[in-house]
Order: C-alpha cells, then structure tokens, then sequence
C-alpha cells in the first residue's frame, strides 16, 4: 500500500486530461516524492500544509492550463448576445477558476462555511424534529388539547372522568372528543419477562386521532362498559417483536401481570393491531412507544360526584371544520363556569386550557429551548457569512485593477456583480455540501447528547425537509455574504484604480473589511458571553450538595411498582396482608441472595421512588401539640427503605439512630425524619422520642438524617420521611445497591443471584442512579456543551478574521512602514501602531458585543440556574479571553510589520 | 523566420535552458531553474510536465526509454535536447541578447555594473 499522501496525490491526478495523465503519471509520482523534501517548505508543523498549498496550487494552475487552448467562454460573442443558458455556464465557469485560482482564499472560506452550515443544519434538524413538525396525524392542526388547570399557577394538569363526561355532553365545537388515562407498566407471564408500557384510551380516541388498526378492530363503546371482557390492541413493533408478526393474532389472548404476585394477573383478549410507527400519545417520556393500548373502563366512583376526586385522563378533541381556537376556548370556558355553579367545590381551584395537542406535546419551555439554540446556531452562521465576505472582498480588491480593466473596456457593472454573486453562491452551495456531511456526523452526536425525555428525540435526523431548508439557507447565505463585495466592486471608481499602483488597494473597502471584522468580533462577544453564561450555570449546578453520593449505585426494579397512599401503613385486611407479607418475604430473600455477591458493598430494598427519578409519595403530617395537619408545601415525602439505604447513598446520620433491622412489621412503627422536616414539624424542639401522624398513623421519630436532594440539585429541599420498607403494606420494590468496582460489572452476578428468586427481575430496568442525575442535568449539559463549542467556533472565526484584516493592513501599508522605518522608527514603534490599531479595533467590536450580550441576557435567563443578572466576573472574563485571543491573532501581521525591511518595502512597486 | 514557429513561452524556455548543458530528469530541471532564477521560478509538478509534453510534441526534446541506460526509477524519465530544441534555444537567447543590448543602449536597463 502506498502511502496516504502519494494515493491522494493520485487521486488529484484524475483533474488532468487522460492523455497527459498516461503519459506523466510515473514521472510525476516521482516529482512528488522528490519535492517532499525540497527545503522551501520550512520546518515544524505547518511543513506539509504548506507542501500541499504548492502542490494542489499548482494543479488548480496546470489544470486551467489545459482549457486555455480551448477559445475561452464569451470570448467570441459579446455576453449579451449568449443565450441565458449557455451565459449561466459560462458563468459557472468562470467561477469555477476563480475559485480555483486562489486556493488559500477557497479553502478556508469552504471551511468556515461548513462549519456554519453544518452546525446550523445539525440544531435546525434537532428543532425541527422536536419543535416545528407537525404531528403525525390527519388534519393535525384541528387536534386541540383540552386539560383542567390548577388556579394559582395554570399548570395544566389531567382531567376527571366527570368532567371529560359533561365536556363530551354539552360541546358542540369538536366533531369527536376522546380521552387516554396515564401509562401503566405491566409484566408479560410468558418468558422471557418483558416490561410492557400500556395506556388506557376511550372507544373514540382513534376516531378523534383518524387512524384505524391496521388489522383488526378498534375499540368498541361496549368495550368500556365495566364487567365487559378485557380486550387489547398491540402496537405494530410489539406484535412484530413478541407474535411474529402472526397474522392469526386476533383473538389470542395475553396474559399480564403487575408485581410480582401470580395473583395479580389478567388476560386480554387482542382485538387489533395499529398501523406500523403510530404510537399516542406523542413524546411519552422515557418509555418512548407504547406497547398496548386497553379501553378506558369507569370505576362506580368515576360515575358519580360524592366519593372523591380522581385526575387521570388526558382529552383531545378535533375541531369541526370551519370552528377556530378561540371558539373553542370560549365555548369551553362556557361550559367550565356553568360547571363551576353546578359544582361549586370541584371547580374552586380548577381553571380550563384549550390549545393545540402539538403546542402541548412541545410544551413552551421545550419551544423555547429550541428557538433559543436557533438563535444561538444563528449567531454562528452569521459569523461564518461576515468571515466570509471579508475573504472575498479582500479577494475583490485584490482583483480591483482586473475589475476596473475590465469595465474601461465596457464590461457592464451587473455583469462584474453577477459574477461574484456566483462565485458566493458556488462556495455555499461547497460550503452546503461540507456543512451537510458535517451534520450528519453532528446529528449522531446530538441524539446521544440530547436529554432522553425530549419529545420526539427519536425524530431528530437529517432528511429532505431538513436538507431542503438547508439548501435554502445556503442560497440566502451565498447571496448574504456575496451581496456586499458585489455591490462594492459595482462602485468600484476605473479610473483611480486603474491610476494606482498595482499594490494598492481602495481605501472604502478597508474600511467595509474593518467593519466586517468589528461586527464579527460583537457576535462572537455575544457567544462567548452565552456560552460562558451556560458554563458557569452547569458550574454551579454540578456543585449543589446533593447530601448523597449517586455514584457507584444503581436500581433493580424486582417488579414494577404501583403506588398509592392506602399502603403507607400495615393495615390492610387480612387476606391482602398475607400477600403483602409473602412479597416482602421474597423481597428480602432476593436481597439476602443479593447481600453475598462480591462487589456489593452496600445493599437496601426502596419502595416510593429512587433517589433522583422524581417519583416520591407525600404524606401529610400531625406533629405533637398541633391539630391542623401540615399539608401542601409542608407535606413530607415518603420513602420505605431498609437497614443499608443509609450506606448504600451515602447520607449523613445527625441524631438518633437509623432504620435497622429490627424494624419489621411486628416491632413498634417508626421513621427517620430529615434536618428540614424536623425544622418544619417541631422548629427547635428535640424531635427523637416524639411521635407524629403520618397520615393518620402513627410513627416514632426515632433519628434524624442530613437534607437529600432527592429530586435533583435544581430542586428545592423537601422534608424527608423514611420509614422501614417491612412497616408499609408495599407489594414491590427495588433493591438499590452500591457497589466497589463499575457496577455495570457487578449487574450480571448480582441479577442472577436475584432472578433465582424473582425470576422477572428487573425486566424493565436496572439503572443506576448516575443515570438518572444524567437525565435531570442533560439539558444543562446539552447547553453548555452546544454553547462552549459555538463561543470556540467563533472566536477561531473572529481569530481568522482579525488575522486576515491586520495582514492586509500591514501589507497595504508596506511602503509607509519602510519610510517611517528608514527615518529611524524603532520596530517597537511599528509593532505599538499596529497593536493599537487592532486594539481599537478589538475594544469597540467588544463594546458593542458586551452591550448586545448584555440586552439579549434576559432571553437565556430562564435557561440559566440561579444566574446574578450580569455577572460582572462573566463579562470581564469575556472580555480578557477576547483581547487576549484577538491581540495573539494580530500579533503575527504585526511582527511582520516590524521586520520590514525599508529597502525593500521601497523597491516594491 | 522558421525559429518563429518555435516561439518560446518563458517556462519552454526555462526548461531548455536547463537541458543545454545535458540530459536531466524532471525534478533536477525544477532544482536547476530554482537555483539560477533564485527561487523566482519554482515550478510545481503539473506546469512542469505539461511543458515537458508541449516541448516532446514539438520535437524540441525527447524522455529517455524507462528502459534506457539513464533510467531511475526513483527520479523519473530523463530528457535531453533534441537539435532542434537547442536550435530553438539559440534563436530565443539571440532575441533577448539583442533585446537586451538594445536596451541598454537606449538606458532603458542600466548598464552593467
């Protein structure tokens, strides 16, 4: 095999007519190799950039070469009298040599062009996904969500089966409406064990949606009737995955489970099968796609208004055609006040929204987000379009006396305009194609980064709608960065050019350059602003005490759990309590089993949510000498754990004793109170030996433990109870374990050791609590890695920029710098004037950045985690890495101008 | 008149020039026309050998065989000048001796030092 450079080299060949290439080829590989080594191209790490510079210079000249036998286009007829299609050829042509005949200039506009194409497209393809599409249903826009609101805040919350029922009775703006009750997670009883996520849906829910099973039938009214047969509809992966994609599926039955007793267990009849990629509702979290959709069956109290308010369902209605929003909204407001004086004490603290079903499955804060990293990618692309402009204008220039010749000789100002409108739209269109393979790469990358919860992440790709609107932006961005160097030569003045000495360059485009720069300068200011703004957020959220250590430890759900209040406390009735019992038995003899395999160091069942998922249970609280309960805010969230929970996440015991072993389900009930629950139930009295009433039941407080954020760093402190798993009436629960080595390493022994007893463990999760802080910090993360990368991207851009201007002033200024040098300027001299040109440069681009940082914080602000309002150490530490960067990029030209040498900067000319 | 049907572009030139004192491969003309143009012509493989091509074509000078005698894999074929190149050599350094004479007797170019 030969060597990288030589096939390259060869590769490059193939530019070259055939015959020549035959006849030489040896010949040049040889010439190749030798003048590899020639001394000309210096030493250190720039040596073979500057080999390749000759050497694919020289091509791009040979290659053109060649066509010059060839009468050259236009050549014969006056360009007005080609006909339009042979002009635009023609053209491209002489584009296509232009940009070959400064390669330099080529290359590094086509990188910094792909470089903002392709971030560009990689963020538009994440937005769009998430954000813009629309969804996957007919008639998408007329689908509107319809929710109850909480009244203090408007938070949208579900819907009681009540309230959907009346709404359904007395609207007449929706042509259907139907509703789908939260996810539940059942166990399959055929092996392997398999975690099913299935959600309840009313008969009219896929009418309202337009989509029918593509096998089989949908659900029925009678489906619904409570006492009728269980009947299901598979998802297409599902049936796919779990029948073989059987044909003869309906009819058959399924039989599931939740938790880990037998008894627990129900069959379904399959009814239907839904068309491959549907899936509702959209965007359901982590779980992705749902397996199994059951029909929606009122309980007796879901029928009636005295027994208790229950929230579980999420309606969506499709408009009638010709019906709006705003009617819609106002006719369910209706609806809700006429509600609200039927039943005064359900609707109290209850309001209504009505939006559309895509607003909610984005959300605001998710749309938000994503015109945020819209604009932020903005400021990227612009940069690149300012950069780039600079470059070719200071190739216009460069080319001012062949432009001026040219119009002396009559060539129309559109005709000199047009051509470099080309040539920009040549490079973007190079630049869109680097930028495009770029963002597939960047795509990839985004998915894995981007946090998992994100509607419709699995959605984010690069396709046609992606590429189209890519394309589009690329042409905006060629006549964007193409419009000012074309304007510019338009009023280039022919006859001072032409007047001038070939060296020299129009003053006016110095200074569009040197504005140029400043601009570019400001936004890459405003990015880094950004990204230092998101660095020191992320900074300050990785540093919250978490008062647990989520390393080193993970989850095994032994069955998936249910959760409710009524199994705070051992009092269920007897044959409930049997079970109860046989479950916490197998519960702990899994963890006995689990106690013994190496690399276990510390081990605890938990009932009411891992540490950092989120999930929890509150409870409201009698504190001793108080008869009101705490509630609201002040309830205390509630976690069953055994003797080693302490151990396993590494909390701090700060009086009294812990949860040990001894507290079963016989031995006195008690609970492990946190700092804060006890500075809010007892304030400043002594809490252990005290007993209180957790809902209703009554608990001594026997030790008190240090503050866990339980749900994440960003969230408040909430009191903590923990009580011994063997003193609920919970069914389920995971064992939580930390571990010496990578647990990932202990998982296969430890399950094993766990599945000769459950033998459906974890079926749907083994997690490590690291995972799951991952998840609450990914869109922290996400940010601040998007937004570092985008501040690096531009200040090497603005670095590049400041580089190019300062040589160029350098260069034009030669002559004048060989005088002062002949009359005695001392290089240092030289070296301050040029330093402090670009010093003025670099402060007023600065101002004016720091200024426009300064006005678009409060966009991010929201992003931000307990962000001061213009930091100043933030600003300052932007501006010192800005002046330092941009003083090391004019150093170069400025070195360079203290070393001319006057002879011969004189003789030049 | 005939050595006019032999115009010589500068590169053409250069390359002759190279060959008059005897045969050289490829890439010790480039050294060569380096050495006495102080690097002012520095020639890249491609511009190099499409003059190679047009000078063959022209007759003006032939590669050695890779067979030949003077064959070195590692440099490339070898060119000499043919009569006629050197014949075309002489006509061009005539016209710029009599350029040049001209112009230093009109003070165009300074005279000798």
């Amino acid at each position: 095999m030969r060597p990288f450079g030589e096939r390259l080299f060869s590769l490059l060949l193939r530019l070259y007519p055939r015959e020549f290439r035959d006849a030489y080829r040896d010949d040049l590989l040889a010439f190749f190799r030798q003048d590899r080594r020639h001394v000309k191209y210096g030493t250190g790490p720039l040596r073979p950039v500057r080999f390749w510079f000759a050497t694919i210079r020289d091509l791009g000249q040979a290659a053109r070469e060649r066509r010059r036998g060839r009468p050259a286009a236009g050549a014969r007829h006056a360009p007005s009298s080609r006909p339009w299609f042979g002009r635009v050829q023609a053209d491209l042509r002489d584009g296509w040599r232009s940009l070959w005949s400064a390669p330099s200039v080529t290359l590094s506009a086509f990188v910094i062009l792909a470089l903002g194409i392709g971030a560009s497209t990689a963020i538009f393809s994440v937005v769009d996904a998430v954000a813009l599409r629309g969804l996957p249903f007919d008639d998408a826009h007329r689908l509107l969500a319809i929710a109850e609101t909480i009244v203090p805040d408007g938070r949208p919350i579900t819907v009681a089966p009540q309230n959907y029922a009346a709404w359904r009775e007395r609207q007449n703006v929706f042509e259907s409406m139907g509703a789908s009750a939260g996810g539940g997670r059942y166990t399959t009883v055929d092996l392997p064990a398999e975690a099913l996520w299935s959600v309840r849906v009313t008969a009219s829910l896929f009418d309202v949606l337009r989509v029918s099973p593509e096998i089989g039938r949908a659900f029925r009214a009678a489906d619904q009737t409570p006492g009728a047969p269980g009947v299901a509809v598979l998802s297409h992966a599902l049936w796919r995955r779990r029948f073989h994609a059987s044909p003869d599926i309906l009819g058959r039955r399924v039989a599931l489970e939740i938790g880990t007793d037998p008894a627990v267990r129900s069959d379904w009849e399959i009814v239907g099968v839904m068309p491959e990629g549907f899936t509702y509702p959209i965007g359901s979290g982590l779980a992705g796609a749902v397996d199994i959709w059951m029909p929606v069956v009122p309980r007796p109290q879901d029928l009636v208004r005295d027994q208790g308010r229950t929230y579980n369902l999420s309606v969506v209605g499709r408009l009638r055609r010709g019906e709006t929003l705003e009617r819609a909204d106002a006719q369910m407001r209706v609806i809700h006040a006429s509600l609200a004086t039927q039943y005064p004490d359900w609707f109290a603290d209850r309001g209504i929204l009505v939006r559309r079903l895509q607003d909610a499955v984005v959300g605001t804060r998710v749309r938000d987000w994503m015109l945020f990293l819209l604009g932020a990618v903005g400021f990227v692309l612009l940069i690149a379009c300012l950069n780039v402009a600079n470059l070719l204008l200071a190739r216009a220039t460069a080319r001012a006396r062949e432009v001026a010749v040219r119009s002396a000789l009559g060539a129309r100002r559109w005709d000199l305009s047009r051509a470099l409108l080309v040539e920009s739209l040549m490079l973007a269109m190079l630049g869109a194609i680097g930028g495009i393979l770029l963002a597939f790469w960047a795509v990839t990358v985004l998915r894995a980064t981007l946090p998992e919860n994100l509607p419709r992440l699995a959605m984010v790709a690069v396709d046609f709608r992606v590429l189209g609107v890519t394309a589009l932006a690329s042409i905006a961005t060629g006549v964007g960065f193409g419009m000012l160097p074309a304007l510019h030569v338009g009023r280039a003045d022919v006859a001072g050019t032409l007047r001038q000495s070939g060296r020299s360059h129009t003053s006016g485009s110095g200074k569009l350059r040197t504005t140029l720069v400043g601009v570019e300068i400001a936004s890459a200011v405003v990015l880094l602003t950004g990204a230092a703004l998101f660095l020191a957020s992320f900074i300050r959220v990785m540093r919250v005490d978490l008062g647990l250590d989520p390393r080193h430890v993970m989850a095994v759900s032994l069955a998936p759990a249910i959760i409710s209040s009524a199994d705070l406390a051992p009092s269920a009735p007897s044959s409930a309590r049997t079970e109860v019992v046989s479950a916490q038995t197998l519960t702990m003899a899994a963890l006995e089993r689990a106690k013994a395999v190496p690399g276990v160091t510390a081990i605890s069942a938990l009932t009411l949510g891992l540490p950092l998922s989120g999930n929890s249970l509150t409870a409201s609280v009698v504190a001793p000498g108080r008869v009101e309960p705490f509630t609201g805010e002040d309830e205390l969230w509630l976690h069953g754990v055994g003797a080693g929970y302490l151990d396993v996440v590494r909390g701090r015991l700060l009086g009294g004793r812990w949860i040990a072993d001894s507290d079963t389900s016989g031995s006195p009930p008690v609970v492990v109170l946190s700092e804060d629950a006890v500075r809010r139930y007892f304030g400043s009295r002594e809490p252990i030996g005290q007993t209180i009433q957790i809902e209703g039941f009554a608990r001594m407080v026997v030790g008190v433990v240090g503050n866990m954020r339980l749900a994440g760093p960003e969230r408040p402190i909430q009191p903590e109870g923990y009580i011994p798993y063997l003193q609920t009436d919970q069914k389920n629960a995971d064992l939580v374990f930390r571990t010496g080595p990578d647990p990932a390493q202990v998982l296969p022994g430890l399950l094993a050791a766990i599945r000769a007893v459950v033998p459906k463990a974890a079926a749907g999760s083994a997690e490590t609590i690291e995972r799951h802080f991952g998840r609450i910090v990914a869109q922290r993360k996400f940010n601040m890695v998007v937004l570092v990368l985008f501040g690096v991207v531009a200040i090497v851009i603005a670095a590049v920029g400041i580089y190019g201007l300062m040589a160029h002033l350098v260069a034009q200024r030669t002559r004048e710098i060989g005088v002062r040098i002949a009359l005695g300027a001392a290089p240092a001299r030289i070296l301050e004037m040029v330093l402090r040109r670009a010093t003025f440069l670099l402060s007023t681009g600065l101002a004016a950045g720091l200024l426009a940082a300064g006005a678009l914080e409060r966009f991010v602000r929201s992003f931000l985690f307990e962000a001061a309002p213009h930091d100043p150490r933030i600003y300052a530490a932007v501006a010192a890495a800005l002046l330092v960067v941009g003083l090391a990029a004019a150093a170069g030209p400025a070195r360079r101008a203290a070393r001319v040498d006057p002879l011969v900067a004189l003789r030049t000319d | 008149l005939a050595a006019l049907s032999h115009e010589l572009t500068p590169i053409a030139f250069e390359v002759l020039l190279s060959l008059a004192e005897g045969p050289q491969h490829g890439y010790g003309i480039k050294l060569d026309i380096e050495a006495r143009t102080a690097g002012e012509i520095s020639l890249g493989s491609g511009t190099l050998y499409q003059a190679i091509q047009r000078l063959e074509k022209a007759a003006l000078i032939a590669g050695a065989r890779p067979s030949g005698e003077r064959h070195d894999p590692r440099r490339g074929r070898s060119y000499r000048l043919l009569p006629a190149g050197r014949a075309a050599l002489h006509d061009h350094l005539r016209r710029l001796a009599r350029a040049l004479e001209y112009a230093r007797a009109r003070k165009i170019l300074p005279a000798r030092p």
